[in-house]
């Protein structure tokens, strides 16, 4: 495993520019979460990357191998020792699961079954599935084989693309972990493409952010989700309450009361961004921030109440809490914001 | 551009001959109207076609219409049965059919399976999800089909009907029988009375010309449209309509039209059989010894064009469902372009250059199989590409990403999957190669003759009799054919899927 490098890639599809300037590094042996909205370019980015589209401009290197340089480098896909797993797999339905795992090891290793059965153990199969064929598996079970056949030949670095996409949930997490699982004993280098907050948060050991071709922010997940670049960025990844302040010397003033900012910030009028389980409900005192219940929401491990500040700014704030108090629509209530905040200029 | 050499011959033909002299051939008055009679022939058929194929696609693909998979191998037959013998067997009935009426009557009932096949395949693509979407918008089962279902068939429909109308243009073999002269009747003229080639050269570009226009208007009819599956996920298996009541009527039309499509041909050969006497018997008995030469002459010269059809096929396929560029559009459509050249003048043009370009190609078998390959491409890249346009392309990208080359990729993934499309295709001009006369008249080696060659010099001279173990032996290799023909058309190994 070699680390994973785009530098400034542009690229378009059908004369229209679909990535701006992609730079990334992936680490050795790390997996990086490219998140990105349908259409952000996350697809054309794997394309470029796996040697399918040709950057307009830009360099993809895997370690020392520079693999495409705009126009005058552009090695074959089946020359880039890069693994791929497709959306829902794309299991060959012609070959066994045995042959689907051995298709890109030389034919020696091939015959001998060895690899075939080591990339199996690795994602957690049993030795009795070799035999089968793809539609005799599950859809989690479709997508370890698929893992197990890009990691066999022993890559350089592997793309996986959406790649718990249509599992239910109990088999989405029980997948996710035989994948990572299985990246994390090989050391491999891994991007992980999604368009799943959750998904891309849990498993990365970073996130990249890709926005209008852009990768906006790659930072770690608590980084990335606590202190995100900007607005959208924080609105994308996750749930965001927002409310106007005034900064001063790292605090913020705001309706939700005097707040502790995280990272740095400039004096004067800010947008105040709030994380709902940041938000807390607490027992109703003087100087606290009075609101009124005005939705409930019982997810089971946790609670979304939909709160009206009685501050006569009535400002709707969203809360996640585990411990409710018992409280109901039309209850009246005081709120308290745990940990420092992230705060935007205005 | 080896598909497109009759064409370009064709025109190096008419040039050498002058141009005045290909106006003045082209001008006649006689010419026209022959010129008119295609077209009226082609005009009737088309709806003809379009109406039963249509039909008798969504009453298999979507409907409990009991044995399906019979219906459909009947339904197929036709196009594998040899035109002239169906021509042969309409003319039987009188002169009343072996006019305009038998003429478009024949067109229409031997080529509506193309319609048939290409609508089937459409219909057993469709997402499920999007009918049952409008009937839960308030629209009936025949609102639906006509709102719905047919607007996603069109690309295939109207394929079907370019190919159905450019045959009908060219036609000649299924009119052997008949006094109706049409376009190609002209054309056969011209080289019988021994005129120069560019004679008929020039006349072929009145058809190139017709067929020019079609391929245009139904590209645009088409547009660019790819109606193909975009949704993903396991496909559903579609819901078939019960037919209730009407299952009785339904299998008494779909027999009334199996009864003229299939019958005519097969009823007339039991006749011709039985009607014979001592007399014609031993006649018949005195050809027999022909008839297992022919034979292997037939099913040599229709495996060799198949093999060489599916080798000249499969790149314009693949290129034509992969790339959407104007030049690979081009491409594509040259292939049909010498379709639209009378089969007879496209023999000719072949010969005429392997004389003068290829002299040791003049006359050999290989020629002729190359000739019947070239006539049946068309075909060929039609069921080719009913099958790849099946294919995840991340099948194939998969398998690139595992260190496998364009080619090899292509050969271990793409090629197992698509066996029953390549079959089908090898079976389509295995077919029609057996079903061909002007053709191998003109280009067969002169020690050899087929089964057609020998059906026609004995029906010809209306010994029926004679003529009817040679096509006997046709009628019974076409019906194999359509059995192979409908169960391997437009399908793919079974996609992964839960």
């Amino acid at each position: 495993m070699a680390d994973l490098r785009c530098s400034a890639i542009f690229a378009s599809y059908d004369r229209r520019a679909v990535l701006a300037g992609v730079d990334l590094l992936v680490p050795e042996g790390t997996l990086t979460a490219i998140l990105g909205s349908s259409g952000s370019g996350k697809t054309t980015l794997l394309r470029v990357v796996m040697g399918f589209v040709a950057p307009d401009s830009g360099v993809v290197s895997v370690g020392e191998r520079v693999v495409a340089d705009g126009g005058r480098i552009n090695i074959a896909p089946d020359k880039r020792a890069i693994g791929y797993v497709a959306q829902e797999g794309a299991l060959f339905p012609h070959l066994t699961v045995a042959a689907n795992v051995g298709f890109g090891l030389p034919r020696s290793e091939r015959k001998t079954r060895q690899r075939v059965e080591e990339a199996l153990d690795l994602v957690g199969l049993e030795r009795g599935y070799a035999e089968r064929l793809p539609q005799e598996l599950s859809g989690g079970e479709q997508r370890r084989v698929a893992l197990a056949r890009a990691l066999a030949p022993r890559p350089a670095a592997v793309l996986l693309d959406e790649p718990f996409s249509g599992l239910d949930a109990a088999l989405r997490a029980e997948t996710r972990a035989a994948v990572l699982g299985a990246l994390a004993a090989t050391g491999a280098t891994a991007i992980l493409v999604t368009h799943d907050q959750a998904e891309a948060l849990s498993t990365g050991r970073e996130v990249a952010v890709l926005r209008d071709g852009r990768l906006v922010q790659t930072a770690a997940p608590a980084v990335l989700y606590r202190g995100p670049i900007d607005l959208d960025v924080a609105r994308f990844v996750g749930e965001a309450v927002v409310v106007a302040g005034e900064a001063r010397g790292g605090a913020v003033t705001c309706v939700l009361g005097t707040l502790a900012v995280r990272g740095e910030a400039k004096d004067g009028p800010v947008q105040v961004m709030i994380r709902p389980e940041q938000i807390r409900l607490a027992p109703t005192s003087n100087g606290r921030v009075a609101a009124r219940v005005v939705g409930h929401s019982f997810y089971g491990a946790e609670t979304e109440l939909h709160l009206e500040l009685m501050d006569g700014s009535a400002s709707a704030v969203v809360a996640r809490t585990f411990d409710d108090g018992g409280v109901q629509i039309g209850d009246q209530t005081s709120v308290v914001v745990e940990g420092p905040v992230a705060v935007y200029p205005a | 551009m080896l598909v497109a050499a009759p064409v370009l011959v064709t025109v190096v033909q008419a040039v050498q001959g002058g141009f005045s002299a290909a106006r003045a051939t082209l001008g006649t008055q006689s010419t026209l109207t022959l010129v008119l009679h295609s077209i009226e022939v082609a005009a009737a058929a088309a709806p003809i076609c379009a109406v039963l194929g249509v039909a008798a696609a969504w009453f298999v693909e979507r409907t409990t219409l009991p044995g399906r998979r019979f219906w459909a191998v009947i339904f197929v037959a036709p196009l594998t049965i040899p035109p002239f013998v169906t021509s042969y067997a309409w003319a039987y009935f009188g002169p009343a059919f072996q006019g305009f009426v038998g003429a478009a009557g024949i067109i229409a009932f031997t080529y509506w399976p193309i319609v048939f096949l290409l609508v089937m395949v459409s219909l057993r693509g469709l997402d499920p999800a999007l009918e049952e979407t409008s009937r839960s918008l308030g629209l009936g089962g025949w609102k639906t089909f006509f709102r719905v279902v047919l607007p996603q068939v069109r690309p295939a429909l109207y394929g079907g009907l370019l190919l159905v109308v450019l045959d009908a243009l060219i036609e000649f073999d299924a009119f052997v029988g008949l006094k109706f002269q049409t376009f190609s009747f002209d054309v056969y003229a011209q080289y019988q009375l021994g005129f120069s080639p560019s004679g008929a050269a020039a006349l072929s570009f009145a058809s190139i010309g017709l067929c020019l226009v079609l391929l245009f208007g139904e590209a645009r009819l088409r547009g660019y449209a790819n109606y193909t599956r975009v949704s993903q996920g396991a496909q559903r298996a579609l819901h078939r309509y019960g037919l209730g009541r009407a299952t009785i009527p339904v299998l008494l039309g779909l027999a009334a039209v199996s009864a003229v499509s299939v019958g005519i041909p097969i009823g007339m050969l039991v006749r011709w059989f039985s009607e014979s006497s001592s007399a014609a018997l031993s006649t018949a008995s005195g050809n027999l010894k022909y008839l297992l030469p022919a034979t292997i002459t037939s099913v040599e010269m229709g495996a060799a064009a198949a093999v060489i059809g599916l080798m000249l096929a499969l790149p314009i396929a693949v290129a034509a469902v992969r790339s959407r560029g104007l030049v690979v559009t081009t491409l594509e459509r040259m292939t049909y372009l010498s379709f639209g050249l009378p089969d007879l003048v496209a023999a000719i043009a072949l010969a005429y250059a392997a004389s003068h370009w290829v002299h040791v190609a003049y006359g050999t078998f290989a020629l002729l199989a190359f000739a019947e390959a070239i006539l049946f491409v068309p075909f060929a890249v039609v069921a080719l590409r009913a099958s790849l346009g099946q294919l995840e392309p991340s099948l194939e990208e998969s398998a690139r990403s595992l260190g496998s080359g364009p080619f090899a990729s292509f050969w271990r993934v793409t090629m197992p999957l698509i066996r029953p499309g390549l079959a089908a295709a090898a079976v389509l001009v295995f077919a029609f190669t057996l079903g061909d006369l002007s053709t191998a008249q003109v280009l067969l080696p002169v020690n050899l003759y087929t089964l057609g060659t020998e059906f026609n010099a004995n029906s010809s001279t209306v010994a029926f009799a004679a003529a009817s173990p040679f096509a006997a032996v046709l009628i019974g290799l076409a019906l194999v054919a359509a059995f192979l023909l409908i169960t391997r058309f437009g399908r793919v190994r079974t996609a992964t899927g839960r």
